[in-house]
């Protein structure tokens, strides 16, 4: 064994309880470092594996568009009412997909926001249109039917997710059926409100699910076309009546709502059967003709030519082992060559604002462990510190004896390696045991957000190679930064302190 | 040729706003296998001349040469390497490595640089010196466990496990009792003349002044006399005859 080596061992040992105090913070610090970032890769892991196999696919198509668009719509504040855009050349790009070596699965899908009535109750939800043939073959275990059964293809209908059923269901003493007809309202820029009565075909809930995957029910592609206003182009100039152009050039909020005196007549002139006559319940059988109630552009919208097939995104499936970058970056160039205004998104844009912050927790568990860092490096380097002035005269006769800086600066780093490598490795060590336990007892999530963060109700935590090796890098960086200073007084000492004594 | 020329050497220190003037001129060569003592009162500059001579310092202004190199003219790790291959040090306070056992504190010197002879002549040259110095019994000691006359011992053969042209000793025996420090010069003065390696000493202790070939005195930071010990003690007994 070398003499660096050697020294450096023995000095340890020789400093028994400044090692250990050294070595506790390291292993204590490098086992939540290997459990914490194993626990958020087996949550990460979850939660991309439950996504990609239950909601999004490995990446989505979608049309060119600003700020942050999910499978919700736009998340960004400024764009939240935002249109989404369509997928334009839809049969190019699913034509496209189909032939890709590299594809498995394609399902087509289109978000909307409703407010759902169903007799006196009344709920707020997402949808989602789906192709129900391509939604079953690409995710044939995300969903479990609990009443009722999926959507038949090209059937008109709605699939309601149980915690909308619930919430429908208040204060009735019976609960609410397959087959029964609820009241849906959209609302959108292009337009304006659409009120649709749907047919409700079954009850499911998601099997991995998240409060905002609570509030999606599934439904047909035309009614939330309709209701999106996706199979309207958008409108020109609007022409109003004189009594509708009168409505909007009141400006005096008591002209418009009146005095006492005048509010009978008034009310009757806003909310009275004029108005509220021109609102069209339609049902299935009436789909095309699908406008029904547009206070704000009175004029009728035009039919847009694409309306058949007007899809807001097309999920992507990738075989088993092929990158979904790769096979995404494909499609980028495929859509360059052809002109077409479409783009790609990863699973984690689609997956909404709730898999993003899980996913983000992992950034923020890692700035703990940069504070945790520093402060180790921090006490390390101290400790470090007080050992080489207790060493002055000890360095000193070496270097009177003939060793260079550089021997110096050797010992100091192997001393710094071996307490590092030593409590390291016993810091994974310990980390894996706790993994282990963890791993046996499942951590159950105590509260939602919990449940967000594990992508399920219980996490079962496995060591992650990464995390292994993240934290071993850890404690070699600390390791080494934490000597330097240190180092920098040793290699400070003349060999002149070696005379004058211990 | 002088092994060890010291030319018009001086060495000022600063000392908050003022200097301290250590060395005030001083000149003396040292030829190789002499035994010499650089006596003088505390402060009268013998340490710094030590340090200068061991290369741990740079004079201010002069010369020192050490086997015909100006030690002015080398660079840290110049300097370290002359240390190792031409220097051996022993210190007031024995300075020993307190994580190495004897014979690892012995062998230390020659672990600093490449070696020029193979294993087992070094491991027979470190035996001999274990020997030499009567540490056999403790080879496997560590300092603590050591007297202090021991420890001595150990950074004796320390000094001379490199087999350098000098030795340099700091008062050596002053954290000694007599019997011990008289001990001491002996085994300093038979190696002196059996493995012909030169010593120079820093030291109050009369022993080792009687037991020198030369001394030479300071006082004030400039030398007082340099004169062989017969001398001194010609020039003794002539005026012990002085009526």
């Amino acid at each position: 064994m070398s003499v660096v080596w050697k020294i450096a061992l023995r000095n340890l040992r020789e400093h028994r309880v400044k090692t250990l105090i050294i070595g506790m913070i390291i292993t204590l610090g490098i086992a939540v470092l290997v459990v914490g970032n194993s626990l958020m890769d087996t949550a990460a892991e979850g939660i991309r594996r439950t996504y990609t196999s239950s909601y999004t696919g490995d990446f989505m198509v979608t049309g060119v568009h600003r700020g942050s668009l999910t499978l919700f719509g736009m998340q960004d504040i400024d764009s939240f009412d935002a249109v989404i855009p369509e997928i334009p050349s839809f049969d190019e790009v699913v034509a496209f997909a189909e032939q890709h070596p590299e594809v498995v699965a394609t399902s087509p899908q289109a978000a909307g926001l409703a407010m759902v009535d169903y007799e006196e109750n009344r709920s707020y939800m997402q949808l989602f249109g789906i192709d129900p043939a391509a939604y079953q073959r690409m995710f044939p275990e995300s969903i479990e039917i609990l009443e009722g059964r999926f959507l038949a293809p090209g059937e008109e209908g709605i699939l309601l997710n149980a915690q909308t059923a619930f919430e429908l269901e208040r204060n009735r003493a019976l609960p609410l059926e397959p087959g029964e007809l609820v009241l849906l309202t959209g609302m959108n820029e292009l337009s304006g409100v659409k009120v649709r009565e749907v047919p409700v075909r079954g009850i499911f809930r998601f099997r991995y699910s998240n409060p905002q995957l609570d509030m999606v029910s599934l439904i047909d592609i035309g009614n939330v076309r309709s209701l999106a206003g996706m199979n309207l182009a958008k409108v020109n100039e609007a022409e109003l009546s004189e009594e509708e152009a009168a409505l909007f050039d009141v400006t005096d909020a008591d002209a418009l709502f009146g005095g006492e005196d005048e509010l009978s007549s008034d009310e009757d002139a806003l909310f009275g059967t004029e108005l509220i006559e021109s609102v069209d319940v339609v049902s299935g059988e009436s789909l095309d003709e699908s406008l029904v109630f547009t206070p704000m552009e009175p004029s009728a919208p035009q039919r847009s030519d694409e309306a058949s097939n007007a899809w807001h995104f097309l999920l992507v499936d990738v075989r088993d082992g092929a990158d979904p970058a790769r096979v995404a970056a494909d499609f980028q160039r495929f859509f360059s060559e052809r002109g077409i205004a479409a783009t790609t998104s990863d699973w984690l844009s689609g997956a909404g604002a709730l898999a993003g912050l899980a996913h983000g927790m992992k950034s923020m568990f890692n700035i703990v462990i940069l504070v945790i860092a520093v402060v180790g490096i921090i006490i390390i380097m101290n400790t470090l510190v007080i050992s080489v002035t207790e060493r002055i005269t000890e360095i000193g006769t070496m270097r009177a004896l003939g060793a260079q800086k550089r021997f110096v600066r050797r010992m100091i780093a192997c001393e710094t390696l071996i307490t590092s490598g030593v409590f390291g490795l016993l810091g994974v060590a310990v980390g894996c045991i706790l993994l282990w336990v963890l791993n046996a007892t499942g951590l159950e999530a105590p509260n939602v957000f919990f449940e967000i963060l594990f992508g399920g109700k219980v996490l079962h935590p496995v060591p992650s190679v990464g995390a292994i090796l993240t934290s071993l890098g850890v404690v070699v960086v600390i390791g080494l930064i934490a000597s330097v200073y240190p180092t920098s007084i040793a290699l400070k000492i003349k060999p002149v302190k070696a005379m004058q004594g211990s | 040729m002088a092994i060890v020329a010291v030319e018009d050497v001086k060495k000022v220190y600063p000392l908050g706003k003022t200097e301290v003037h250590a060395v005030k001129g001083v000149s003396f060569a040292i030829d190789k296998g002499e035994f010499v003592a650089i006596v003088g009162p505390s402060g009268s500059g013998k340490s710094t001349i030590l340090n200068l001579i061991g290369c741990i310092d740079t004079p201010t202004s002069g010369t020192v040469r050490i086997d015909g190199v100006a030690t002015s003219s080398l660079k840290d790790r110049a300097l370290t390497r002359l240390r190792h291959e031409a220097l051996g040090f022993i210190f007031q306070s024995f300075n020993l490595i307190p994580v190495l056992n004897v014979y690892e504190n012995i062998e230390f010197p020659l672990l600093l640089g490449k070696s020029t002879t193979n294993k087992a002549e070094t491991r027979e040259w470190l035996e001999y010196l274990v020997r030499a110095v009567g540490l056999e019994a403790f080879r496997k000691h560590k300092p603590s466990e050591l007297s202090g006359g021991q420890r001595q011992r150990v950074a004796i053969a320390r000094a001379l496990a490199g087999r350098p042209k000098i030795v340099l000793a700091d008062e050596p025996t002053a954290n000694l009792d007599s019997e011990t420090g008289k001990s001491i010069i002996e085994l300093m003065r038979s190696m002196n003349e059996e493995l012909k390696t030169t010593f120079i000493f820093s030291t109050h202790d009369g022993q080792i002044m009687e037991a020198a070939d030369r001394l030479i005195r300071l006082h004030d930071g400039r030398i007082a006399e340099s004169a062989s010990t017969e001398q001194e003690a010609h020039a003794e007994s002539g005026a012990e005859a002085t009526p």
